[in-house]
C-alpha cells in the first residue's frame, strides 16, 4: 500500500512539474496582441549571461531602487513585450539625464527614457564620476522589473564596475549578498565577514616588476618589493587590463596577518583598474552555488560553480 | 622437609622465552595448533579451526584484513609523524618541507601514511562490497553490516581530517570546499560546520581540531568499533562460499587456522606491504605551494571522495544534493540486511548465475545513463529555468528527485520482469546501478570538471 502511495506522490509530482512548465512558458497573451516596441529603442541583447543568479542579485539591488523608477516605469513596460526572458543580458549606449542616489535616468538614443538601477553611489563614485549630459556605454540585464547596470564605460574610456558577470553586486561583499548564479563559473573565495575597517586601507605608489598568473610582483615607491596575490586567478583576468614590467600602478589595499591584501589596482597611465575586493575589505571573486537560494555561504568555501 | 624440583628447564634464557610464549614452537600436532590461536592475544580473533571453503582467496580476497594491515600501516606511520609535525598554521607547512627534505625517510613515511589511507578509504568500500554481494550480511550479521558502514564513515573522516594537515593549497581549499557540505544542513549545518572549524572558515583553530579528530579521536572510535567488528565476525562464523549452482567448492571440512588461514594471510600481508612500500617509494604524496586563504585555485574540489558529492551539487538544490540524497542512500545502505534475503543466495557471488547477468546489465546501465544524465543536465535540461514559477528547492530538489525515483522504480520492474527475477537478485542490480552511478560522477568530478567546475571532454582532458 505504502510502495503505491509513494509511486503516486512521484507520479503526480512530475505531472504538476509538466503542467507547470507548460504554464510557465506559454507565450503571454498580451504580449502576442500588442506590437514590439520602437526596435531602435530597446538595448540590445547580449547573451543571457546573467541568468537566474541575475534575478536574486537584482532583488537585492532593487531594495535601493524601487522608489526610483518614476517615468521610466512606462518604458519599461513598453520594453517587456520586446525582452523575452528575465535575467537577459542588454547594452546600450544612453545620454545620462539626472542622476539619484541609487540609479540613474537616462535617454536612449532614440530619446526613449529609461531608469537604469546603479547600486549604492558611494560604490561607484569612487570608481568615476558621472554627470548629467555624458553619454555612456552601459552593459547590465534586465530582470523584468527594472534594468540594472553591471558596468558603465565612459567615453574617455573609464570603466565603472558594478556587478559581476552573475549579476553579483560588487559592493555587497561576495557570496554573502547573492542569491545565486544560475551559470555562475566563478569558483571560490569571498568571505562574508568585514576584513578591514576603512581607515586602514592604505595607497601605495608602485612599479610592475613582474606580472605572473597569481599576480603582480611590485616595487614601491619607497624600494619594497612585494609579491601580490589578486585571488582566483579568472576573476581579475577576465577584468581584461593588461599589465607590464615598468608599468607604474596605484594600489589600493590593506595588511592583514603580515599579508597585503589587494583591493584594486590602477593602471596610472590608462586609468584602467582590476577591483578585487569590496570596500570591507572582502574578496569579490566569492560566488555561491548555481543553484541559487542558498546564498551567503560566503568564506572562501563556495563549493559548486557550474 | 624434602626439596621439591623446580621444573623449569636449567637454561635461563629458556625459562625466560618459556614465561613469555607458554605453547611450544613449532606446534606438532592439531591439538598444539589449536591451542596456539586460543593462547595468543592476536591469533585469537581466529577461530581454532576454520571451514576449509572459506580459504579460497577469490571468495574474501583478503580485503578485511588488507584493511586491518593498512590500519597498522597508518597507525605506525602516523606515530612517527607526529614527531616531526606541528599543528599550526605558521608551522605546519615548513614541517612537511622539512620532512620530505630533512628527516631521514620522512618523505617515505609520509608517502606510505598518504597512500595507506587513501588505500583504506578504497579498501574498505570494497570490503563492503564483497560482503554485499556474497551475501554475507545475513542473519545474524546485520548489526555487523551496519557497523561496517559505521566505520567506512570513520575512514573517511579520518581521511578527511587528515587531508588538512600538511596546509598546503590542496588541502586548505579541499576542506575549504569539502566542509561547506555541511553548511547545507538545515539549522544544525551552520553552527556544526563552525564547531568543527573552530571558525566560521578554516583557521589555525581548524587545524587543531582537526589534528585532534585525526590523531586521537577518530583512530580511537575506529579501534573500539573495529574490535566490535571483529568480534562478531568471530562469534557469527565466516559466511561459507558456494558455487553458483549452491554446491560447494570443496568439502566442506574443518582445518586449524595454523597455518591453513594464518599462512594465507602471512603471506598476503607480506605482498602488500611490499606493494604499498614500493608504490611509496615511487610515487610522491602531494605537496602544493603553502594555502593561501587569499588565492582558490580554479577548480576548487573537494578530496576525491567527496568528489561524488560535489557533482551531485551541480545538478540539484543544496538541500537535496548535499543532504537528502545521500542521508536516503546512507539510510538504505544501512537497511539493506535487513531487507528479506534468499537464504539459497548466500555464499554465492551475486546471488545467482541469473543475478550475475543482471548485475552486468546493471554495470552497463549505469555507465551509460549517469553521464547521459549529466550532459542532459549540463547541456539541455535547465529546471530553474524551465520552472521558473517554482522555488529553486522544488524546482531543481525535489521535480528532479522524483524524476530519480521514479527512474529507479522503473528500471527495478524492469529488471525484475525481464529477467523474472527474485526480489533479492532485482535490489541487488538496482544496488549495482547506484554504485556505478556514484563511482561514475566521482570519476566525472575527479577527472572531467575543469575551471569553474565546467564539464571537460574527454578529448579536452588529455589536450
Amino acid at each position: 500500500m505504502w510502495k503505491k502511495a509513494i509511486v503516486a506522490v512521484l507520479v503526480l509530482t512530475i505531472a504538476a512539474a509538466v503542467v507547470v512548465a507548460v504554464i510557465d512558458n506559454l507565450p503571454s497573451a498580451s504580449a502576442a496582441d500588442q506590437p514590439v516596441a520602437e526596435a531602435t529603442a530597446v538595448p540590445t541583447a547580449t547573451g543571457n549571461r546573467f541568468g537566474a543568479g541575475g534575478q536574486a542579485a537584482g532583488q537585492a539591488a532593487g531594495q535601493h531602487g524601487q522608489d526610483n523608477q518614476g517615468s521610466g516605469a512606462a518604458v519599461q513596460q513598453e520594453l517587456n513585450q520586446s525582452v523575452d526572458n528575465v535575467g537577459e543580458a542588454w547594452s546600450a549606449a544612453v545620454t545620462v539625464a539626472e542622476l539619484g542616489d541609487v540609479g540613474m535616468h537616462v535617454t536612449l538614443e532614440d530619446g526613449t527614457p529609461l531608469y537604469i538601477e546603479l547600486g549604492p553611489s558611494f560604490f561607484w563614485q569612487e570608481q568615476g564620476t558621472l554627470e548629467p549630459g555624458d553619454i555612456v556605454t552601459v552593459d547590465g540585464f534586465y530582470n523584468g522589473d527594472q534594468y540594472h547596470a553591471a558596468s558603465i564605460t565612459k567615453a574617455d574610456g573609464t570603466l565603472l564596475a558594478l556587478r559581476s558577470e552573475t549579476g553579483q553586486p560588487l559592493w555587497s561583499g561576495g557570496a554573502s549578498n547573492a542569491g545565486g548564479a544560475q551559470h555562475g563559473d566563478q569558483a571560490n573565495g569571498g568571505t562574508g565577514e568585514v576584513q578591514v575597517a576603512p581607515e586602514d586601507w592604505v595607497t601605495l605608489d608602485a612599479t610592475v616588476l613582474t606580472v605572473n598568473r597569481n599576480g603582480l610582483t611590485i616595487e614601491s615607491a619607497d624600494g619594497e618589493t612585494l609579491a601580490l596575490s589578486f585571488g582566483k586567478a579568472s576573476f581579475w583576468q577576465e577584468q581584461a587590463v593588461q599589465f607590464a614590467a615598468g608599468d607604474a600602478v596605484t594600489i589600493q589595499g590593506f595588511w592583514q596577518d603580515g599579508q597585503f591584501q589587494t583591493g584594486q589596482v590602477t593602471k596610472v597611465a590608462t586609468g584602467e583598474r582590476i577591483l578585487l575586493r569590496d570596500p570591507n575589505g572582502r574578496p569579490l571573486w566569492g560566488g555561491p552555488g548555481r543553484q541559487g537560494g542558498n546564498g551567503g555561504q560566503g568564506g572562501h568555501s563556495a563549493p559548486v560553480t557550474g | 622437609m624434602t626439596a621439591e624440583l623446580d621444573p623449569r628447564p636449567e637454561a635461563l634464557p629458556q625459562r625466560v622465552w618459556d614465561s613469555v610464549q607458554r605453547d611450544q614452537l613449532p606446534p606438532v600436532d592439531d591439538r598444539d595448533r589449536m591451542r596456539l590461536v586460543m593462547n595468543n592475544l592476536v591469533l585469537h580473533i581466529h577461530p581454532s579451526k576454520v571451514s576449509k571453503p572459506t580459504l579460497r582467496f577469490t571468495y574474501t580476497w583478503g580485503l578485511g584484513g588488507l584493511s586491518l594491515l593498512l590500519i597498522a600501516i597508518l597507525a605506525g606511520t602516523g606515530v612517527l609523524l607526529m614527531f616531526a609535525y606541528t599543528p599550526s598554521p605558521d608551522q605546519a607547512y615548513s614541517d612537511m618541507l622539512a620532512l620530505q627534505s630533512t628527516v631521514w625517510y620522512g618523505q617515505l613515511l609520509r608517502n606510505l601514511h598518504h597512500w595507506s589511507g587513501n588505500l583504506l578509504v578504497v579498501v574498505t568500500f570494497l570490503h563492503l562490497l564483497r560482503v554485499f554481494f556474497t551475501g554475507g550480511f545475513r542473519t545474524p550479521r546485520e548489526f555487523n553490516w551496519v557497523l561496517g558502514v559505521a566505520m567506512l564513515l570513520l575512514v573517511v573522516a579520518a581521511n578527511f581530517t587528515g587531508y588538512l594537515l600538511p596546509w598546503d593549497q590542496l588541502a586548505y581549499w579541499a576542506v575549504t570546499v569539502g566542509s561547506s557540505l555541511m553548511s547545507y544542513v538545515p539549522l544544525v549545518g551552520e553552527p556544526l560546520r563552525n564547531f568543527l572549524l573552530g571558525g566560521p572558515e578554516v583557521s589555525g583553530a581548524t587545524l587543531t581540531n582537526f589534528y585532534g579528530l585525526h590523531v586521537a579521536i577518530i583512530p580511537l572510535t575506529l579501534l573500539g568499533i573495529a574490535s566490535f567488528h571483529i568480534w562478531r565476525v568471530r562469534k557469527d562464523t565466516l559466511s561459507i562460499p558456494h558455487n553458483v549452482d549452491g554446491s560447494l567448492p570443496e568439502p566442506n571440512t574443518k582445518v586449524t587456522t595454523v597455518p591453513h588461514l594464518v599462512s594465507r594471510e602471512f603471506v598476503f600481508a607480506l605482498v602488500m606491504t611490499g606493494l604499498i612500500l614500493m608504490w611509496s617509494v615511487w610515487v610522491n604524496a602531494p605537496l602544493e605551494e603553502a594555502a593561501n586563504p587569499d588565492h582558490s585555485p580554479n577548480p576548487a574540489k573537494a578530496a576525491w571522495y567527496f568528489m561524488g558529492l560535489q557533482e551531485l551539487l551541480l545538478h540539484f538544490h543544496p538541500t537535496f544534493g548535499a543532504i537528502v540524497i545521500p542521508v536516503l542512500a546512507l539510510v538504505a545502505l544501512a537497511l539493506i540486511p535487513y531487507q528479506r534475503f534468499d537464504l539459497s543466495a548466500e555464499g554465492i557471488w551475486f546471488r545467482s548465475r541469473r543475478g550475475r547477468q543482471m548485475a552486468v546489465v546493471a554495470v552497463i546501465a549505469g555507465l551509460v545513463l549517469t553521464p547521459a544524465l549529466v550532459l542532459l543536465d549540463e547541456y539541455w535540461l535547465d529546471l530553474p529555468e524551465l520552472l521558473p514559477s517554482l522555488p529553486t528547492i522544488i524546482a531543481n530538489g525535489w521535480v528532479p528527485l522524483a524524476a530519480l525515483l521514479l527512474g529507479l522504480l522503473g528500471f527495478y520492474e524492469i529488471m525484475r520482469r525481464a529477467f523474472r527475477a527474485t526480489a533479492c537478485e532485482t535490489r541487488q542490480s538496482l544496488f549495482i546501478l547506484l554504485v556505478v552511478g556514484f563511482v561514475v560522477l566521482t570519476v566525472i568530478g575527479v577527472a572531467f570538471r575543469g575551471e569553474g567546475m565546467a564539464l571537460m571532454w574527454p578529448w579536452e582532458v588529455l589536450s
